[in-house]
C-alpha cells in the first residue's frame, strides 16, 4: 500500500488553495451543465468536442444573464424610495414607514428567490463530490480539499454576490446622496446577502442529494423527487410573482388605509423585530425618513431584530458551511442512505407490452427520473396555473380580472406555448437510449404515436386546471366551455410541432425518424420552427379574437371546432404520409 | 448475377460493396467493401478515428451513405430496417442505455419493442445476468452502474432475442477478466448456433484472440484484409516489421510517429535520471 509522508501532504495557503479552486470550478460547472442537460448530454460532449471554449463561453453567459437579473431589480428600491420620498408630507410618518420597510423587505426577498431560481440548477455539480475526487489524489489535506470545495462556490456566484450586496446601497445612495445612510444601507445588505446565500447552500445541498438519489430506486424516493422539484419550481415561481405585488399593495396603502395611527405604530414595532428581512428594511427606512422623527422604542426594536438576524446569520453560515463539506466529502455515508437494492435470479421477471405503450412507460419512467425530462412536463400544467391564480385573485392581481376575452388570449398563448414546449422536451428522451434504439426494430409510429399521447394527458389538464380558480364566478362555464373548445387545438399544435421537428431533423432517405440525423443549421431550423409555432398560434388568437368580438359564443364555438377539424385532418394526413403503417409482422 | 455469385452471398451475412460516406469535405469511409460468412466473426481493425464507427452505423441504417450497397442478412439496412432489426444485435462502443431506468425495467422495454415472449427470455435473461455478475444491479439506475456494467448490460440487450448478426464495437472496453472470458464463450456459443459477429476494435491483441478474419481499416480506407496467417506472411516481406502489432502500425501510418515518440520519451526520461 503506498502511504504519502507527512512532508508530502502539503498544508496549502488560502491564497494557492483559490488558484487550484479555478480547476475544480470548472469541473463542478461541467458537471452542473451535464446534469441540467439530463438527456442531452452527449449534444453537450459533442459541442465541447467542435468548441474547446464552450463551457467556459457558457459560464460566462450564466454569470451574465444571472447579474442582470439581479441587477435590473435595482429598480425596485430606487422605485420603493422614491414613492417614499414623494410621499413625505402626504401621509403619517408611521405609514410611510411601514409601506417603505415593507418595500425594502420584498426586494430582499425577490432577491433571495432569483437566486434561488437561478442559482439551484446551475449549482448542483458544486455540491457533489464528484468534482472535486481528483484532488484527494493529490497530497493536499481533507481540510484544505474543503476549503477548496468553499472557493469553488464563490467563484460560482462572485459576480452575484457583489450585485447582490451592491444594489441597495447604490438605490439609497442615488435617493438619499447620503453616505452614512448608503453605509447602514450596505451592512443591511452585506447581512441579507450572506442569509440568502446561506439558504442556497444548504437547500442546494438538500436538493442535489434528493436529485442525485439514484441508488435508492423505489417508487417513495421518486415521489419524494418529483415532490421536491414540483415544490420547487412552484415555490420560486409563486415567491416571484407573488413578491413583485407587494409594490403596488403597498402603493395602494399609502392611497387609503383603514389602520389608526396608534395600530400602525403597534405594527411597525413588532414587524420591526421580524430579522429576515423586515429589520433591515425597517432600519434602512427610518435613516432615510429621518431618525429622529421616530421612537425610541421603534428604533431600538429594529437594531434588536437586525442583531437577531446577525446571530441567524452566523449560524445558518457556519450549518451551510458543514452541510456544505459534508456534501462533498467522498465518504458521506449518508448519500446511499442505506437504501441499496441487490437483485437475486428471483426477482428477474420479463413482462411485455405493445410497442407504443412500451414507449410511453419508457418515457414516464425517465422522465420521473430526470429533472430536464420533468421540467418539460411539468411547466406547461404549472405556468398557466400560477399566471391564472394570480389574475384570479383580487388580492395579488390588484384589480380582479374580469375581462373573459383577456383570459382566452391568455389561455390560448400558454397553450400552445405549452405544447411546443413538451413535445420537444418527450422527443429529446430517447438520446440517452441511442445505443439500444439503434439496433431495435422499432416502428416509428408507434413511437411518435407514444409521444402524442403526452400531449393528451397533459394539455387538457394544463388547460382545465385554471378554470379551478374561476369557480363560482358568473362566468364560469363560458370559461369551462372555451377552454374545452380550445383543448383538441393545442393536440392538434402538439402533433404539428413534432411532424415538424421530424421533418425539419429526421428525413431520412426512405423514412421518418424522431432521432436528430440531420443536424446541420440547426439553430436556423430551431429559429424557424418557433417562428411557425408563433404564426399559427397568432392565427389562432386573432380567429378567435375576430370570432369573439363580431358574433355569439356560440357561432365562435363553431367556427373553432370546424377549424379545428379541418386542421386536426390535415395533421392526420400529414401523420400517416411520415409514418405510415407497417404491415411487417413480428 | 449468376447462380454461383446468389450461393456466395447466400453464404456472406453481410456484403459490404464499395461504401462511401462523406461528412462536408472529411471522406469518413472511402470506397471499402468486405464481407462477413455466416459463422464467422470478421474483425474491422483500426486507430480511433479511422472510420469504423462510422461503417457501423451505415450498416444499421442509422447514416445514409453516399454511394454503395450494404446487403445484410440479404436485407437492404435502408429499406428494411425494422425486419433487419428482429434479426441483428448491436453493442456500441458508447453505452447509450437510457441512465434513467433499470436494467429491469430497460429489459422489459427491449422484450415489448422486439415482441419477446416474457416467459421464454425470463430464464435467459437470468442466466446471462448470473454469468456476467449483473444480477444484483438489476433494479438499480444504470446511471449508478460502471462503465463496465453497462457494457454488460449493454451486451445481454443485444443477445437477449438470439440475433443472427452480432455489431459489436469495442465491446470488450471496461470488462474485468472474468467477464471477458464469459462474453468471449457467450460469442463462440454465438458461432456454433450459425451466428456471425462483426467485430469492431483498435486493439490487435483482442482482434487477434477473437476474430477469423480481419479487415484493417485506416482513414476511411481498408488497406488490408484477410486471416491473421494472411496477414503474418505480409509481414514477413516488409521491412522491419516483427509482428503482427507491427503489421498494424505500419499499414495504419503509425510507425514512424510512434518510434519518434518512444524515442522522445526514453531520451527524457533518461535525461530525468541522469539528473
Amino acid at each position: 500500500m503506498i502511504q504519502l509522508s507527512n512532508t508530502q501532504e502539503r498544508s496549502l495557503e488560502n491564497k494557492e488553495l483559490y488558484k487550484i479552486s479555478k480547476y475544480s470550478y470548472n469541473e463542478a460547472f461541467l458537471e452542473s451543465t451535464l446534469q441540467m442537460a439530463g438527456s442531452n448530454q452527449s449534444q453537450i460532449m459533442e459541442k465541447m468536442n467542435k468548441n474547446s471554449k464552450y463551457i467556459k463561453n457558457q459560464r460566462i453567459a450564466m454569470k451574465v444573464i444571472m447579474s442582470i437579473y439581479l441587477g435590473i431589480m435595482i429598480l425596485v428600491p430606487i422605485q420603493s424610495l422614491r414613492l417614499v420620498s414623494l410621499s413625505i408630507g402626504e401621509v403619517s410618518l408611521d405609514l410611510l414607514l411601514l409601506a417603505s420597510s415593507g418595500m425594502i423587505a420584498a426586494f430582499f426577498l425577490m432577491q433571495m428567490f432569483y437566486l434561488l431560481m437561478f442559482g439551484l440548477f446551475t449549482s448542483t455539480g458544486f455540491f457533489t463530490p464528484e468534482s472535486y475526487k481528483w484532488l484527494t489524489t493529490l497530497p493536499i489535506e481533507n481540510r484544505s480539499v474543503s476549503k477548496i470545495g468553499l472557493f469553488t462556490l464563490f467563484r460560482s456566484l462572485n459576480a452575484q454576490t457583489i450585485i447582490m450586496m451592491l444594489l441597495f446601497p447604490i438605490a439609497t445612495f442615488i435617493m438619499s446622496l447620503n453616505i452614512f445612510i448608503t453605509l447602514i444601507a450596505l451592512v443591511v445588505s452585506i447581512i441579507n446577502t450572506g442569509l440568502a446565500l446561506s439558504i442556497l447552500i444548504i437547500f442546494g445541498a438538500k436538493f442535489t442529494k434528493v436529485i442525485n438519489s439514484n441508488v435508492g430506486n423505489n417508487r417513495g424516493s421518486t415521489l419524494i423527487r418529483i415532490g421536491v422539484i414540483i415544490g420547487y419550481l412552484i415555490g420560486t415561481l409563486l415567491a416571484t410573482m407573488g413578491v413583485q405585488v407587494v409594490t403596488p399593495l403597498m402603493e395602494s396603502m399609502l392611497a387609503s388605509t383603514d389602520l389608526s395611527s396608534a395600530a400602525i405604530i403597534t405594527l411597525n414595532q413588532w414587524l420591526s423585530l421580524v430579522p429576515f428581512t423586515l429589520s433591515g428594511g425597517y432600519l434602512a427606512s427610518m435613516l432615510f425618513l429621518g431618525f429622529t422623527n421616530f421612537s425610541t422604542i421603534q428604533i431600538g426594536s429594529a437594531i434588536l431584530g437586525m442583531i437577531i438576524q446577525l446571530l441567524v446569520v452566523y449560524w445558518l453560515g457556519k450549518k451551510a458551511i458543514a452541510t456544505f463539506t459534508q456534501a462533498i466529502s467522498p465518504d458521506d455515508s449518508s448519500k446511499n442512505d442505506g437504501k441499496t437494492i441487490t437483485s437475486t435470479v428471483e426477482d428477474v421477471q420479463i413482462s411485455t407490452l405493445g410497442q407504443m405503450s412500451a414507449f410511453f412507460k419508457k418515457d414516464a419512467q425517465n422522465i420521473t427520473r430526470d429533472v430536464q425530462s420533468l421540467m418539460f412536463v411539468l411547466l406547461p400544467i404549472i405556468l398557466p396555473t400560477l399566471v391564472f391564480f394570480i389574475t384570479s385573485v383580487p388580492f395579488l392581481a390588484g384589480e380582479e380580472a374580469k375581462d373573459t376575452f383577456g383570459i382566452y388570449i391568455l389561455t390560448i398563448s400558454y397553450l400552445f406555448m405549452g405544447a411546443f414546449m413538451l413535445m420537444l422536451g418527450i422527443i429529446d428522451i430517447d438520446k440517452t437510449g441511442a445505443s439500444v434504439s439503434a439496433s431495435l426494430p422499432i416502428v416509428i409510429r408507434e413511437q411518435a404515436k407514444a409521444k402524442i399521447l403526452w400531449a393528451v394527458i397533459i394539455l387538457p389538464i394544463a388547460n382545465l386546471l385554471p378554470t379551478l380558480f374561476y369557480i363560482g364566478k358568473p362566468y364560469f362555464l363560458e370559461i369551462l366551455v372555451t377552454f374545452l373548445i380550445i383543448i383538441p387545438m393545442g393536440i392538434i399544435f402538439a402533433v404539428f410541432v413534432l411532424e415538424l421537428k421530424v421533418l425539419f431533423f429526421g428525413k431520412m432517405k426512405y423514412k421518418y425518424v424522431l432521432d436528430e440525423v440531420k443536424i446541420e443549421h440547426k439553430v436556423l431550423k430551431i429559429i424557424l420552427m418557433v417562428i411557425i409555432g408563433l404564426v399559427i398560434t397568432i392565427g389562432f388568437l386573432i380567429l378567435t379574437g375576430v370570432m369573439m368580438s363580431d358574433y355569439s359564443m356560440g357561432m365562435t364555438y363553431l367556427v373553432l371546432g370546424c377549424t379545428e377539424l379541418v386542421l386536426g385532418i390535415g395533421v392526420y394526413y400529414l401523420f400517416n404520409k411520415m409514418f405510415p403503417k407497417t404491415d411487417y409482422k413480428f | 448475377m449468376s447462380n454461383a455469385e446468389k450461393m456466395e452471398n447466400m453464404e456472406n451475412m453481410v456484403v459490404v460493396d464499395h461504401l462511401v460516406k462523406h461528412f462536408d469535405e472529411v471522406k469518413a469511409v472511402d470506397d471499402i467493401s468486405f464481407n462477413i460468412k455466416k459463422g464467422e466473426i470478421f474483425g474491422l481493425l483500426g486507430p480511433n478515428g479511422a472510420g469504423k464507427t462510422t461503417a457501423v452505423k451505415l450498416m444499421l441504417g442509422l447514416l445514409e451513405a453516399n454511394q454503395g450497397n450494404i446487403t445484410i442478412l440479404g436485407l437492404d439496412p435502408e429499406k428494411n430496417e425494422v425486419e433487419l432489426k428482429t434479426r441483428i444485435g448491436y453493442v456500441s462502443e458508447e453505452p447509450l442505455i437510457y441512465k434513467s431506468l433499470t436494467p429491469k425495467e430497460l429489459f422489459n422495454f427491449i422484450a415489448s419493442i422486439r415482441r419477446l415472449d416474457g416467459e421464454k427470455v425470463t430464464g435467459k435473461l437470468a442466466q446471462y445476468l448470473e454469468s456476467l455478475d449483473a444480477i444484483e444491479y438489476y433494479e438499480r439506475l444504470i446511471s449508478t452502474l460502471s462503465r463496465g456494467n453497462k457494457q454488460k448490460i449493454q451486451i445481454i440487450a443485444a443477445i437477449l432475442h438470439d440475433p443472427d448478426l452480432l455489431i459489436m464495437d469495442e465491446p470488450l472496453a471496461g470488462l474485468d477478466a472474468k467477464s471477458v472470458k464469459v462474453v468471449k464463450e457467450i460469442l463462440e456459443l454465438h458461432i456454433e448456433r450459425g451466428g456471425s459477429v462483426l467485430f469492431s476494435t483498435h486493439i490487435m491483441e483482442i482482434a487477434e484472440d477473437i476474430c477469423d478474419r480481419i479487415g484493417i481499416i485506416n482513414k476511411g480506407k481498408i488497406v488490408a484484409m484477410g486471416t491473421f496467417e494472411e496477414l503474418r506472411l505480409v509481414a514477413k516481406d516488409m521491412d522491419g516489421v516483427m509482428d503482427l502489432e507491427d503489421v498494424f502500425l505500419k499499414l495504419t501510418d503509425q510507425d514512424e510517429s510512434v518510434k519518434d515518440i518512444i524515442s522522445k520519451l526514453r531520451s527524457t526520461m533518461n535525461s530525468h535520471r541522469g539528473s
